[in-house]
């Protein structure tokens, strides 16, 4: 087995940053169902606003909760944020480009036929303040939960069934084994002369002969757990016990309240000053 | 698996042994109910466990009677860190959650990893998995453990602490155990009987380990099972006409039988005597002389380090004669992987570092190195390209060949690969898909695949890994036409038995550095160096220095024995007649068998 890069910046990292359980800073301590729908919450805010100015008050807000509340390093926090400058700037330009109101818009600057213009800039801040904001926000959540909390808190507090849950915890489980097979395999067979060629062709017979390695023992492994866990006498009964179980306390409710009250806050003062708009315009 | 029938005493642990296939796996799912209560097939007949009929009993009950532990330590944990794993079978069983948390603490105290709860299953090593696999069925409280291959993704040192914890914990808390296992050497100093099953899953043989190994050639040809080294030793002496006493199978009852031999302690001593301070048996120095060529391979001070800061080489520096059998052993962890992977192009090396045929691999493409060095990876599936047997070989000498490589073969090229499959025995298999075939048939297709093409230098990783003993026999002819046909082979392993039979050269890795570069001698006779290299001498070696210290006691450890295979042992000690004929045993130091 290569150890190799993650492909998934927030799941190794996830992995890294698990935190003992009922300890460590103040969102590792919320539940994580509840924390869930706090961010929940936050994000259907956002996905209304239509300027770029208040999801970025938003996704500041986010960043130093995560930074203070979650204990996460900026550096945590801002490296697996870094795609999205990318796509920020794909927006851009797609908006430079494209923008229906380019015509009617002031232009900032413009070299020869092509114009900077103010509609542009504020749909494409718009877009990608609000990319940011999802992103963040998952990040902190995924960052300060541990995944086998979250699972508990399914089944405790949605009634998520048992097996179900079980099942996704395995699933979460093989990821990162898969992503290992999958780094081997392509080692393997490029050392059998499997070209890293492009064109359609070459990329679909690659991957066809990468999947079947890959899922024979991706089933093979699932086969295995499977036995494994009914030898333990899993899904004997209808109900099972828990060593630890997930509860809302008030400081869980405290932590959803308070975020309905700042994002409220701040849509608020934003709209007083004029400039959160809540449609397209 | 077909008509068996058997028992196992309370307390008695069990060695089931058998070929690829033999169902030692499909007994193991009958002793704890999942046959045939959750896996559908025919069954018929009654399995006891604990005075409780396995048909009748619910799957719940079984599993506090009987805990399975299973091979792959990565494929049998279903949550995330040590207290969960082992708390899952207890919530299952709808333990109180109180209860749990002591349990925990008694199941990590159990297999020796206290301190181990709030740890993640991701960052433990695998013997520490195996154990805290252990620790999640101990803590169900079952009498009978069955364990199907637990060591083999293990290295020697995290084997030899299992075994250990298994003898501990039967002789505390008398447990049953049932343990299918390929690792003789290691097993055979506590195992109070074998089971042993043929191709077809028929019991051939259930009793005493001294009886099975000794007293029953028949049966063990007929398995294809192996005899633990010291048993082949024995045997093998009474061949040549030494009367060994009794039938000694552990390593300290072998050394006491032999040195009760007649004459032959005195004849270990005449034979040594004139080579103490050389180093090594005349017989391997003309090997040596005889593979002195040019270096395929060199390597200089080779650092490597991985994107996540992982430092997996340090300033590794050696070179590969031409026409070697080089062994690469260690610990897991230790670089050997990323060794060959540097070697071959998988991973890049700094310029500067790797030479094959004093050629820089960086001034190489990935076709140019493919055309030097094959690279067989651990498992066999994941270098399969094409949909056939016969694809497979074909692929090999037409690389570019779009679809179904085999339909482009010249005539010569037909013969080649016919030829080949005739050696694997695949002949009648050729147009199978490769994914059917048997791990062992896939084990040995896969290094055919890289053999075809003809490169000088083929690099294997722990090629014999989950193969038993007939098959690595196999493959293991296979590399040795190889070598005889002038290539080089550089072998991943840390089974010091096979480098013992097999390698010429020897290199170790410990912690990413390389510590020793030599003859495979040079390496065991210093048993403080194996441990650190978390390795495992052979048992013969084991036994050879145990009879050295017998012969003179206080004798430096260094200058230990060079015979460290049976066929070796037996013809440097040489038959009990020449000491008739030839008292003193002078004139007759070449005399073997």
């Amino acid at each position: 087995m290569l150890p190799g890069g993650a492909l998934d910046p927030f799941l190794s990292s996830a992995e890294d940053a698990l935190p003992a359980p009922g300890r460590g800073h103040y969102l590792e301590r919320r539940n994580p169902v509840i924390k869930l729908l706090a961010v929940v919450l936050v994000a259907l805010a956002v996905t209304f606003l239509f300027d770029p100015v208040t999801p970025a008050v938003i996704f500041l807000l986010t960043l130093a909760v995560g930074r203070w509340g979650g204990g996460l390093s900026l550096r945590a926090l801002l490296r697996p944020l870094a795609i999205f400058l990318l796509a920020g700037f794909a927006i851009l330009v797609a908006n430079l480009l494209f923008n229906k109101d380019n015509a009617v818009s002031p232009a900032l600057v413009s070299i020869g036929p092509f114009k900077v213009t103010v509609a542009a800039l504020w749909a494409a801040g718009s877009l990608w303040f609000r990319l940011l904001c999802f992103a963040s926000l998952s990040l902190v959540f995924v960052r300060t939960t541990p995944p086998q909390d979250l699972i508990l808190s399914l089944v405790h507090q949605l009634r998520l069934s048992y097996k179900a849950a079980y099942g996704t915890m395995v699933g979460y489980r093989m990821l990162p084994l898969l992503q290992n097979d999958y780094i081997t395999i392509r080692a393997a067979q490029r050392v059998r002369g499997v070209g890293e060629k492009g064109g359609v062709w070459h990329i679909w017979s690659r991957t066809r002969r990468y999947a079947l390695p890959l899922l024979t023992g991706a089933v093979r492994r699932a086969g295995r757990v499977a036995v494994a866990m009914d030898a333990r006498a899993f899904g004997a009964f209808p109900a099972r016990t828990y060593r630890r179980r997930m509860v809302v306390r008030k400081g869980d409710l405290l932590f959803v309240a308070a975020t309905v009250v700042v994002v409220a806050a701040v849509l608020l003062a934003s709209w007083r000053l004029g400039i959160a708009r809540f449609t397209v315009t | 698996m077909i008509d068996l029938d058997f028992e196992v005493a309370p307390g008695e642990a069990v060695l089931v042994l058998g070929p690829s296939g033999s169902g030692k796996s499909t007994l193991t799912l009958c002793l704890d109910g999942l046959i045939p209560h959750l896996v559908e097939g025919e069954y018929e007949g009654e399995v006891w466990v604990a005075g409780l009929a396995v048909k009748e009993t619910p799957v719940p009950v079984l599993a506090q009677r009987v805990g399975l532990v299973f091979q792959d330590p990565d494929s049998q944990f279903c949550t995330l860190t040590v207290e969960d794993e082992i708390a899952f079978g207890l919530e299952n069983l709808c333990v109180e959650s109180n209860r749990i948390d002591e349990a925990i603490d008694q199941a990590l105290e159990a297999v020796r990893l206290p301190g181990y709860r709030r740890r993640r299953l991701s960052e433990l090593s695998g013997g520490e998995k195996q154990r805290v696999a252990l620790a999640s069925v101990l803590a169900m409280g079952p009498s009978l453990l069955v364990l199907d291959e637990p060591s083999a993704n293990l290295d020697p040192k995290a084997t030899a602490d299992l075994f250990g914890l298994l003898r501990a914990l039967r002789e505390e808390r008398k447990h049953t155990i049932i343990i299918i296992e390929h690792k003789l050497d290691e097993v055979i100093e506590w195992i109070d009987s074998v089971l042993i099953l043929d191709e077809k899953g028929r019991l051939l043989f259930l009793g005493d380990p001294a009886e099975a190994f000794y007293d029953n050639h028949e049966l063990l040809e007929q398995s294809g099972v192996w005899r633990p080294q010291t048993a082949e030793l024995v045997t093998g002496l009474r061949q040549i006409g030494w009367r060994v006493p009794g039938r000694p199978l552990a390593l300290s009852d072998t050394v006491s039988a032999l040195a009760a031999t007649p004459g032959l302690l005195e004849r270990l001593g005449e034979r040594l005597r004139p080579r103490v301070g050389t180093d090594g048996w005349p017989g391997r120095l003309e090997a040596r002389n005889a593979s002195v060529g040019r270096p395929l391979l060199e390597v200089r001070e080779l650092s490597f380090q991985y994107a996540t800061g992982r430092l997996a080489l340090q300033r590794v520096s050696f070179s590969v004669i031409s026409g070697r059998f080089v062994a690469l052993a260690g610990a897991n962890g230790a670089g050997k992987t990323t060794l060959a992977s540097l070697v071959s192009g998988v991973l890049s090396p700094e310029p500067g570092r790797v030479f094959l045929h004093g050629r820089d691999v960086r001034g190489l493409s990935p076709r140019e190195i493919g055309a030097l060095v094959g690279h067989v990876f651990q498992n066999p599936e994941h270098q399969f390209v094409t949909d056939t047997v016969r694809g497979e070989l074909a692929y090999s000498l037409l690389p570019r060949a779009r679809r179904r490589p085999e339909a482009h073969l010249d005539e010569k090229q037909r013969w080649l690969v016919d030829s080949w499959l005739e050696r694997l025995g695949l002949l009648g298999l050729a147009e199978a898909n490769p994914f059917s075939l048997s791990h062992g048939q896939k084990r040995r297709l896969s290094v055919a695949a890289m053999l075809i093409r003809g490169q000088g230098l083929l690099l294997l990783d722990e090629p014999t890994l989950g193969q038993d003993e007939r098959q690595v026999a196999r493959l293991m002819a296979l590399m040795q036409d190889f070598q005889a046909g002038g290539g080089t082979v550089l072998m991943i392993t840390h089974d010091m038995r096979l480098v013992a039979e097999y390698a010429d050269w020897l290199l170790v890795l410990r912690e990413g550095r390389l510590v020793y570069e030599g003859e495979p001698e040079g390496f065991l006779a210093r048993p403080g160096e194996v441990d650190k290299a978390g390795l495992r001498a052979p048992a013969l070696s084991e036994v050879s220095a145990a009879l050295l210290e017998r012969l003179e006691p206080g004798r430096p450890v260094s200058a230990s024995l060079p015979w460290l295979t049976v066929p070796s042992f037996l013809s440097g000690l040489g038959p009990v007649e020449t000491a008739l004929v030839a008292p003193g045993g002078q004139g007759s130091a070449t005399g073997g068998v």
